[in-house]
């Protein structure tokens, strides 16, 4: 009895195993159909989609509300119904406009399917006509770029460019710092230069950077003929700085004069005779002529290869006479070279106590090493071994000189700013020599026979293409005098493209300068007194929007100056190309319409910089499939059932 | 005295035949009506797979490209992605025989019907064909272009 209990363990266990083994299959199913074929549906129903998008146009569509809307708004025109709709939904898209090309997707294809769709670009939903995905979904996409709504995908096409403009420019003609005369001894100084000719001045203003007399009222200001007419009681003295040296008194004079009525196209001179009764009255930096004229101008193309001669004013010194010249070399300049002309009359041979020859002629360049000297120098500033009585040095003159001298200056040329001193029977505040000494120039008439500097080089490309134009500009520092002075200046996107800039240092006193723009160094004086006219700014350091200059004024042991000031009529002058054409714009239906819009947009963009253009010649051609604004972009149709 | 032997054909027994006996038949019957039902969808994929393949005919050109009423070998309505309304408007001049046979229906029936935008059908193949007697309708409906307008083309496969 006791071993009936076995039929609970073994046959049962048996039995359940089987029965909880085929339970399982209870539950077991089969798909209720293939997959494959529901999907195949959807991927057939997709690009059935995709084809009406990409197939009809958007005429077959046109009494849709959104496009009929669009027409009778005049935001797309009859041509534009020719376009695919997909091209008419992709252009709204992307131009920005999302929801027009979703409201018509919508519905024009939401009346067509009742599954659910969504058509997709780029990662992005134009429309969805479900809120929610579904498990599978069949895809369809293709590559479309689009036409630009309003605009024919045919007609014509124009471009123009001026052949002559007028335009306003300016030109600076600066004086170099030079001298000099001494002790109520005349110093006269002559500036020959030529405008263009075919010009109209509307405006000539002459800054007169002197130093002159012992005090403000004992100034020895005698002449300042501009094209001989006497300006000299015409000077509005702007700034009048009296520094007192032991017992000596010295005024630095700013003044300006209006010369507009004497400036006149073509050859001009200015004469300027000062003196001072008890020191050497010269020139300072800062002075010039600017003139603003309107000029005619012919399209061309800018040079690649330069020659240009900087003549030197025509100074004559009692006693002695100096002058400096700057010039520039673009950095990008290749195979420069450069050579200094000098003519020299009435210079007083010398020599010293000892009756050796002393160095008359003394020629600095952009070094504080003497670049030429004529004869015998005792020390490094070459002041003749003389007995002297204040600034002058009473040397034996044995005889009268006029020099002429041709010097390559090429092995010493520096990318920037170059500078040339010359100095006939002087150096800096002491002179020798009896009387009159010449720095010939007369560059109107005996241009080969004037003292020059001509410069040489190359450039890779031309400075300017052709139909560019160029204009000139100057800006003034103003403010007040202060040492260092900082000038800060904005550039318009207009006038991104500088090809050349110069700062204008105006000073009363002065002795070296160090020059940066943009925290960029560009020039630092290598020696005393040396403040150039002309500071060449390297283009490629300005910037669009802010800029700043500052100029420093500094001694030879490197301490900046206390009463040495940069004057606020200090400036800032650039030249920067405009184009002078504008190229195929819009598409018309006639080659007339294309030729006047190309007109007025030449006209537009050259009248923004006070251009005008004279002649103009323009290219009208017609063009056929023109493709717009957007794409190649990639859309998708998703097509998946409804839940 | 008796064995242990003897003790089989006791009810314990029994009751576990019992068991086994119910659960195979429970087997048996599941398996029998899965296997009718996969035959069902077998034959329901079938008619699906005939349903698209008839349908493609308004979207492939068929051979030859633009073929008549003698030559054709393929069945194809479409040219340049749009219904050609002339090789449509041969369907009945080719037949309904000819029709279902080259588009390998089988035992299968078909009917071609074209709705416009207004759901307004505009087209009807073949014309006079009854769908009260069908054992089993099968439908796909796809977006075609006709006249250079959508229009809804839907096929109906039955048995």
């Amino acid at each position: 009895m006791g071993l009936k209990g076995i039929a609970f363990t073994i046959d049962m266990l048996i039995g359940l195993s089987l029965a909880i083994a085929l339970i399982p299959l209870l539950y077991s199913r089969t798909e209720s159909n293939y997959p494959e074929v529901s999907f195949q549906s959807l991927s057939y129903q997709a690009n059935d989609l995709l084809s009406v998008l990409t197939n009809l146009k958007a005429r077959s569509f046109s009494e849709k509300p959104t496009i009929s809307m669009l027409l009778e708004e005049k935001i797309i025109s009859e041509e534009d119904l020719e376009k695919s709709l997909l091209d008419l939904i992709g252009t709204f898209w992307y131009s920005g406009n999302k929801t027009i090309a979703s409201n018509i997707t919508k519905e024009v294809l939401g009346s067509l399917s009742d599954k659910c769709f969504s058509l997709q670009t780029q990662n992005e939903t134009i429309y969805s006509s479900c809120d929610s995905e579904g498990k599978t979904m069949a895809v369809a996409h293709t590559i479309e770029s689009g036409y630009d709504v309003g605009k024919p995908v045919s007609g014509y096409v124009a471009r123009a460019w001026a052949t002559k403009s007028k335009k306003n420019t300016t030109q600076i003609i600066p004086f170099y710092p030079e001298g000099s005369g001494w002790t109520a001894q005349r110093l006269e100084v002559t500036k020959s230069f030529a405008l263009p000719t075919d010009i109209t001045i509307y405006n000539a203003t002459l800054y007169v950077s002197i130093h002159f007399g012992t005090s403000q009222s004992q100034a020895q200001f005698e002449q300042l003929k501009v094209n001989d007419v006497q300006k000299k009681n015409d000077v509005n003295w702007l700034y009048l700085q009296e520094e007192s040296y032991g017992s000596e008194i010295t005024t630095a004079a700013y003044g300006v004069v209006d010369v507009t009525n004497e400036i006149r196209p073509g050859n001009n001179s200015i004469y300027l005779v000062i003196g001072t009764p008890n020191y050497h009255s010269h020139i300072h930096p800062g002075m010039r002529l600017i003139v603003t004229y309107s000029l005619t101008q012919e399209a061309s193309t800018g040079s690649q290869s330069f020659k240009k001669r900087y003549y030197f004013d025509n100074v004559l010194g009692n006693t002695g006479a100096w002058s400096m010249v700057s010039f520039y070399i673009p950095e990008n300049a290749k195979n420069a070279s450069a050579y200094l002309h000098l003519k020299a009359l009435n210079v007083d041979d010398t020599k010293n106590l000892l009756g050796r020859n002393s160095s008359d002629v003394i020629i600095y360049f952009n070094s504080g090493n003497i670049f030429y000297k004529d004869d015998y120098c005792s020390s490094s500033t070459c002041y003749p071994l003389c007995s002297w009585s204040g600034y002058y040095r009473n040397c034996q003159k044995v005889g009268v000189m006029n020099p002429e001298l041709y010097l390559n200056l090429t092995n010493n040329l520096t990318f920037g700013t170059n500078v040339i001193s010359v100095y006939l029977n002087c150096y800096g505040d002491i002179h020798w020599g009896n009387k009159e000494a010449i720095i010939y120039s007369d560059p109107l008439n005996d241009p080969n026979g004037s003292s020059y500097v001509e410069v040489s080089y190359d450039l890779e490309a031309p400075t300017f293409n052709y139909g560019e134009i160029d204009l000139t500009k100057e800006i003034l520092f103003g403010g007040t005098a202060s040492n260092p002075k900082t000038f800060q200046f904005e550039l318009k996107p207009s006038q991104k493209n500088i090809i050349e800039a110069f700062v204008h240092i105006a000073q009363g006193f002065s002795s070296m300068v160090n020059v940066s723009v943009n925290n960029f160094w560009i020039f630092t004086s290598p020696s005393l007194r040396v403040v150039p006219e002309n500071v060449y700014v390297y283009p490629n350091k300005l910037l669009l929007g802010n800029n700043s200059i500052k100029v420093v004024d500094f001694q030879q042991g490197g301490s900046i100056s206390d009463t040495n000031y940069i004057l606020p009529w200090s400036s800032f002058e650039y030249t920067y190309l405009v184009k002078g054409l504008v190229g195929y714009g819009r598409v018309f239906n006639s080659s007339q319409l294309a030729i006047e819009d190309a007109k007025q947009r030449l006209f537009a963009q050259l009248g923004e910089e006070g251009i005008m253009p004279e002649e103009m010649q323009v290219d009208s051609q017609s063009v056929q499939g023109v493709r717009w604004l957007w794409g190649p972009a990639l859309f998708k149709i998703l097509v998946w059932e409804r839940e | 005295m008796l064995t242990n032997k003897a003790q089989v054909l006791t009810y314990d027994f029994f009751i576990a035949l019992a068991i086994f006996i119910a659960l195979v038949s429970l087997v048996m019957a599941h398996w029998y009506f899965t296997s009718v039902q996969m035959q069902e969808t077998i034959e329901k994929n079938f008619a699906l797979r005939t349903t698209l393949s008839a349908s493609q005919a308004w979207f492939k050109e068929g051979y030859p490209k633009y073929w008549n009423l003698e030559n054709v070998m393929e069945l194809g309505l479409a040219n340049d992605g749009k219904i050609n309304r002339t090789k449509m408007e041969m369907l009945s001049q080719l037949g309904y025989a000819k029709v279902t046979l080259l588009l390998n229906l089988g035992t299968y029936n078909l009917r071609y019907e074209i709705y416009n935008k207004t759901n307004d059908l505009i087209f009807l193949f073949p014309q006079d064909l009854d769908l009260t007697k069908a054992k089993n309708v099968y439908k796909i409906e796809r977006v075609a272009i006709l006249d250079e307008q959508p229009v809804k083309v839907r096929t109906l496969v039955w048995d």
